[in-house]
This record gives structure tokens, C-alpha cells and sequence, in this order.
């Protein structure tokens, strides 16, 4: 039976903690992320603002990255020679304007316990903001929806996905909130409560939301593995940027470098390509690296 | 079994059968249902053949209608409410039957009358030696040859309890194959159409038939009188879908009484469209006209201008009809978009007039267009660029097989969504949530 993935509606604060699953023995099933609520994502609907797009592959094989922010956070978007109308779509946007990306999620683990997320896009279309709002609504509907389904599963003794069900939840609602317990142990519901007040604030800077302390959300130990891995994840960053920098200052001698050069000669230094492009970017956002022409870096 | 639930069993052979101790019986009675665990039915025929008894004509015992259990032989005073009449063959003679309704003031029961014993609607009858057979899970009494029934000049006031062995369900729940159905529905349109089957043409009656939960088309293999804006208790109606569509099936088995009040909503709002979620619609395994509301977030290869096979309209590959070979292929313009709703994803095909209503412009210029630019894909790109990451509303029928989810739209409405009441809802929700 063939069934297409749907496209999850979900924040970046919540897709950017999902962790790989394991897929099952037949190579060509569909590979799953699990996030902290339970969403098990093969494909995500991303509706928000595109800051930036750089090519980090060359004019010939273009891998275009860009940043794709919703009200809690940025996603990374990717597009290559194997998606070539998305490419193209991307390369055909003038940052910031707002986008819907349609695509799937790919997971690089550098190192066991870190992840990084990013969209395969398959689909990359320019939108107007009312669009942005509707999937503001839809993906706070849907966080909700998996926050209630995760204080039920967090009140049982025994996490139970067929008992989730039974209370009202869809079965891969139910399903999901229950893998999740197994992945990250107890989650962290106040973040993702604070996430869909967040977003309701951005779209109405009066609605008169509750604030986080008046829900009583069930107490269990507080999340044990996801807050270390966050400060990992920010740390590695930090010092891959350094590295980075220091190769393109040593490199550029004032001038500017080729994109390549600076990637061969950081892998030299044991970091990876994927790492490389997330460090430069980051430079980039920071404004302490830019592309004076394209495929070449200079420093401020 | 316990020993209550053979008490009317019991005493029904205690009385047909009056040389007998009753110890004897019971104890042959609960041998057979206990130790061997045959039918009541089995059970009562084989202790009677014993004992040189005969089943048939055997005295009814006095029962009002919503105590009748199986194989019990009763007398019954009760209103007909239908009774309709069709020719059966049987044994290769044919043979007159009829079936409808009996109710007292207890409840109601479909019966089935194997001669004609002038049964009237309306008129209040003492059937005696009538006969309870189970059928479906559902009882029926059964009128035959050691029946009697005589009119009465007496009236009753009736109770409905239609289907009281009819499982009730919402139009929304029905599933392929379900059996022994019970439905409250008012009639949204109804249509008398001629089918043609192995004994000649047969006269059926088609429609959709909808409740507060959806909507559901029927089709009626028997002359009941069902008038659009009415409502009617069905009971043992049952489900067939055909990819996952469900159709509702009324036959001889099924009882069709209309209902004096309901409080189900006017057929204006039933005849709306039921939004519902892609992956409810999968769960259920496909659905008869509902609304879904997504995004597009794909338009799949094969949309825009294409050729069809003059014989068997299938679309033409390199000039190429798989089953016709080499023909002059017919243009038609279509879509397969994907709508994706967060739930699930299904392929929506629309046709011709939607895309030309899409794209703005008719399938001459779409031809045309093609000519000058001596691209196919010209027109494919198009529909990409107009429809991609559009909120819309298709509506139509989902059928569900090997291929997936997949809706032939017969209409389609972009989406509009009220964010400032949607909002409303939203903090309404996590105000509840603290």
C-alpha cells in the first residue's frame, strides 16, 4: 500500500529536538525523526521567513542552505542537483520574504547524541503572510494536540498507546507520545507551552494568553536528556566556528578564499563538511564572514 | 447458558410434549445445550422427535413483542405497520411471500409471511402459532402454514423499536461489511432507477442518505416509499464499499419506518459536506462525499495537457494506448495534485473543466500554448505555479486502494481561513489546558 508521508505543521523549537529512529530492515521504508511530543515526522510543511540562502556547493553542483525562521526559531533548509525544481525555486527568492517549504527531514549525527535537522526541501514556494499565520494556527493546534496527548501518557504508571487512544487521541498521536517517552524519558512541557504562547503573541501582541504558571503540568523528573544535549550542541558549534574562522583568516590573508578550500582544509582538521557549512553560516548570520562573490569567503 | 435463559424453551416442551416429566426434559434440555452445546433450535427438534412430538403447530404461548426470543412458538396481538408483497421461486415454482412490520405496545419486529393472509397496513391482528426465527442477529417472526391470524376491530397504539436488535450507529461510522445496521437518517435525494441484472432488468432506488455525523449514498434492492426531507429508522440495512466508499444496502431483510419526529438537522445543512481529517478518512478506509481541507503541496507528473485513447479513454504514453496500441489520442487537461492536511496526504484529480477553471484559460489555448512554446510541460509548470502551497477545499468522494487515498474532486473552493477567530479558539484551548 503506498502511503505518502503527511507534512507535519510543527515549530522549529519542537522539530530541532527530534532524534533519528532506527528504520526497520527494509531499506527503502521511509526514515522517521521522533520529537520530544511525539510527532514521528518523515515530511514537514515549513511556513515562515527566509533570512538567508547560500550556495555551498560550486556553479556546477549547487547545494543551496537557507534559514527558514518561524516564531520560535530557524529551521535549515537544503536543496541540491537531486532536487532541482526546489533549487531552483530557492534560487529564485530574495531574502527576507515569507516561504512555504515542503520537504523531508535529514538528520546528520556528527557524534553520538548530537543531531542536526535539516529539510530536504522537495517543494519551495514564495507565500503570502496570511499563509504564514494560518500555519502559525494549524501548527499550535497541532502542538497542543500532542501536549495533552503527553500529559495523559506522563500520568500513567505503565505509558500505554493503546489506553492514548482510547481517551480520544488519533493512533498516531497516541502511538507517538508513547515512543517519545521511551526516546527522551520525561519532556519538558512548559517549553512547549511557552512555544505556542510565543507564537500567539507574534500574531497578536494583545490576545490574552495564560502565562506559564498557571498550568499545572504533570511533574516527573525534569527532562534528563535533551537540556545537556542542547548545551552540547551550542558548544560544538561554537568552537566549529572558531576553527572556521581562524582557517578563513589564516587562509584569505585579507583577500578572499574559495568556499572549497576553506572546507578541505577544516576537514584536514578533522571537522566534517556538513559541520563546516553549519559553521559558516552561523559566521555569516553573525556578520563576521561573507561571500564577496559566490563560492568565495572573506572576513571582516 | 443458564438455567433462566431456556425458562420459555422449557415450558414451550413441557407443553407440547404432556407424557413427559418436565425433570426429564430439562435435563434433557440442558444436556443438549450444555454437554453438547447444539442450537436451542436443534436442541427443542431433536427432544420432541424423541419423545414422538411435533414441532409444528405445537400451542404459542402469550408474548408481547419486545420479549420474543428465537424458536419460541407465540401468540401475539399487534398492529402491521408495512407489509409489502414480492414473487420468489422456490424449488422452481414460484411463490408469493410478504414481509413488513408488526408492533404492539411493547415494541416492533420485522415478520416475514410465507402465504398471503390479507395482511393490511394498519390493521391490529391475533396471530396464533406464529414462529420466532433468528436471522442476522435479528428476530423475525415468521408467519406459515400452522399459523393463524384473525382480524380485530380493536386499535393499538404502537411502540418503534424498529431495530431493536440492529446495532445503531452514525453515518460517519459505517465500514465496509457491516452487517445487521441501524441507522437514523433523513433522505437527501432519492432516485428510482432501472438496473440490469442475471433475471432482466430490476427497478431499484438510489440516493444519499445523511445524519448529523455525514453522509451516505443507498440503494434500495426493494419498493419502499422513502420522500426526500423525511426522516426513517432503518434497521438491518448493511455496508459494502466499493475502494473504500460505503454504500448503504436496503433489501427485503431491511426495515424502513418512517419517523413522525426526529431531531435531525434540515436536509439543506445535511446536504453540506463533512470536513474531515485525511487520516480519519484513512482509518475508516475511504468515504462518500466529504470535504477536505489542505494545502497543495504537490502537483504530480501527468498533469496538464495530456492524450486519451479514443476507445478506453486511458492516458496515451509516447502516443501509446496500453490495450489499443497506436491511436489519434483525444487532448484532456487535468490534475493529480497532492492535498496535504498535516493528518495525511491524498492525490485529488481534477478534470477538465476544474483545470481550465484553474488555469484560467480553455484546453484550445492550453493546446496552443504547447504549439508555440513546443513544450508539453509548459502547461504542468503552469498549474504548478498557480496551485503550489495553495489553502484550498476539495470535495468528493475518497476511494482507498494499493495506490493510496485518492479523490476524484468534484468541486474545490481555496480555504479560507478566520486567523482572528481561529485565534479566539486557540487561547480559549490553552485557557482550558491551566
Amino acid at each position: 500500500m503506498i502511503r505518502r508521508e503527511p507534512a507535519w505543521r510543527i515549530f522549529s523549537s519542537e522539530l530541532n529536538n527530534a532524534v533519528p529512529i532506527p528504520s526497520g530492515e527494509d531499506e527503502y521504508a521511509p526514515t522517521y525523526v521522533i520529537s520530544p511530543l511525539g510527532a514521528k515526522i518523515n515530511r514537514v510543511l515549513v511556513v515562515g521567513v527566509i533570512t538567508d540562502i547560500t550556495n555551498v556547493g560550486s556553479d556546477e553542483e549547487p547545494l543551496l542552505r537557507a534559514t527558514v525562521s518561524d516564531p520560535t526559531g530557524p529551521v535549515y533548509v537544503s536543496a541540491g542537483q537531486y532536487q532541482p525544481i526546489a533549487a531552483q525555486a530557492l534560487s529564485e527568492l530574495n531574502p527576507p520574504e515569507f516561504v512555504a517549504v515542503v520537504g523531508k527531514v535529514r538528520v546528520y549525527s556528527p557524534e553520538p547524541g548530537v543531531n542536526y535537522l535539516s529539510v530536504r526541501a522537495e517543494n519551495v514556494r514564495p507565500v503570502a503572510e496570511d499563509l504564514r499565520d494560518t500555519w502559525v494556527i494549524e501548527a499550535a493546534k497541532s502542538t497542543l494536540e500532542r501536549i495533552e496527548a503527553m500529559k495523559e501518557v506522563l500520568n500513567m504508571d505503565i505509558p500505554d498507546a493503546e489506553e492514548v487512544h482510547k481517551i480520544g487521541f488519533r493512533k498516531r498521536i497516541a502511538d507517538g507520545v508513547v515512543r517519545a517517552t521511551q526516546e527522551f524519558g520525561t519532556t519538558d512541557l512548559e517549553y512547549y507551552l511557552s512555544s505556542v504562547i510565543d507564537a500567539i503573541q507574534m500574531l497578536n501582541p494583545d490576545a490574552k494568553t495564560p502565562s506559564i504558571d498557571q498550568f499545572t503540568l504533570p511533574k516527573g523528573a525534569p527532562r534528563p536528556a535533551a537540556a545537556p544535549k542542547d548545551e552540547k550542541i551550542d558548544a560544538s558549534n561554537e568552537e566549529d566556528e572558531e576553527l572556521v574562522l581562524e582557517v578563513v583568516k589564516g587562509l584569505a590573508e585579507g583577500d578572499s578564499i574559495a568556499l572549497m578550500d576553506v572546507i578541505e582544509a577544516c576537514e584536514s582538521k578533522g571537522l566534517d563538511k556538513v559541520r563546516v557549512e553549519e559553521a559558516i553560516n552561523a559566521l555569516m548570520d553573525k556578520g563576521l564572514v561573507y561571500e564577496p562573490i559566490l563560492g568565495q569567503l572573506s572576513y571582516i | 447458558m443458564k438455567d433462566n435463559d431456556f425458562g420459555p424453551h422449557l415450558e414451550e416442551l413441557i407443553r407440547a410434549l404432556p407424557d413427559v416429566s418436565s425433570e426429564q426434559i430439562e435435563e434433557e434440555l440442558r444436556e443438549c445445550l450444555e454437554v453438547f452445546k447444539i442450537s436451542v433450535k436443534d436442541a427443542k427438534r431433536s427432544i420432541l422427535k424423541r419423545h414422538g412430538g411435533d414441532f409444528r403447530g405445537m400451542p404459542g404461548v402469550d408474548r408481547n413483542i419486545v420479549d420474543l426470543v428465537p424458536y419460541e412458538t407465540v401468540n401475539l396481538k399487534a398492529k402491521i405497520i408495512s407489509v409489502n408483497g414480492r414473487t420468489i421461486e422456490r424449488n422452481g415454482v414460484e411463490q408469493e411471500m410478504f414481509y413488513g412490520i408488526l408492533a404492539d405496545e411493547s415494541g416492533s419486529c420485522p415478520f416475514t409471511a410465507w402465504k398471503d393472509f390479507s395482511l393490511e397496513k394498519g390493521q391490529v391482528v391475533a396471530i396464533e402459532s406464529a414462529s420466532i426465527r433468528e436471522w442476522n442477529q435479528e428476530i423475525r417472526i415468521n408467519l406459515g402454514e400452522m399459523t393463524g391470524v384473525n382480524k380485530l376491530d380493536e386499535d393499538l397504539t404502537p411502540t418503534f423499536s424498529v431495530s431493536r436488535s440492529s446495532k445503531m450507529y452514525e453515518v460517519n461510522d459505517l465500514k465496509d461489511k457491516m452487517g445487521n445496521v441501524g441507522l437514523k437518517v433523513r433522505v437527501l435525494d432519492v432516485e428510482k432507477r432501472t438496473v440490469n441484472t442475471e433475471n432482466g432488468p430490476k427497478e431499484i432506488i438510489t440516493g444519499t442518505i445523511g445524519d448529523g455525523s455525514g453522509k451516505v449514498p443507498f440503494t434500495s434492492w426493494i419498493d419502499v416509499d422513502m420522500k426526500v426531507g423525511s426522516s426513517y429508522e432503518i434497521g438491518n440495512a448493511y455496508v459494502r464499499s466499493w475502494r473504500g466508499v460505503p454504500k448503504l444496502n436496503i433489501s427485503d431483510n431491511t426495515s424502513v419506518t418512517e419517523m413522525t419526529e426526529d431531531t435531525l438537522p434540515p436536509v439543506e445543512e445535511l446536504a453540506k459536506d463533512h470536513t474531515e481529517a485525511i487520516d480519519d478518512i484513512m482509518e475508516k478506509g475511504g468515504a462518500a462525499s466529504v470535504a477536505v481541507q489542505g494545502m497543495i503541496v504537490d502537483v504530480r507528473n501527468g498533469s496538464g495537457l495530456v492524450f486519451r485513447c479514443p476507445e478506453c479513454s486511458r492516458v496515451l504514453k509516447k502516443d501509446m494506448c496500453m490495450i489499443h496500441k497506436k491511436v489519434e489520442g483525444r487532448p484532456d487537461l487535468r490534475i493529480k495534485a497532492v492535498v496535504d492536511d498535516g493528518t495525511g496526504a491524498l492525490t485529488a484529480i481534477f478534470n477538465n473543466a476544474l483545470t481550465e477553471k484553474i488555469l484560467g484559460k480553455s484546453l484550445d489555448d492550453a493546446m496552443e500554448q504547447v504549439r508555440e512554446s513546443m513544450r508539453y510541460e509548459v502547461v504542468h509548470d503552469e498549474i504548478a505555479e498557480k496551485v503550489l502551497a495553495t489553502p484550498v477545499v476539495v470535495h468528493g468522494d475518497v476511494t482507498y486502494d494499493e495506490f493510496g487515498p485518492m479523490m476524484i474532486v468534484r468541486q474545490y473552493e481555496p480555504a479560507e481561513v478566520d486567523i482572528k477567530a481561529e485565534l479566539e479558539t486557540l487561547i480559549d484551548k490553552l485557557g482550558g489546558m491551566t
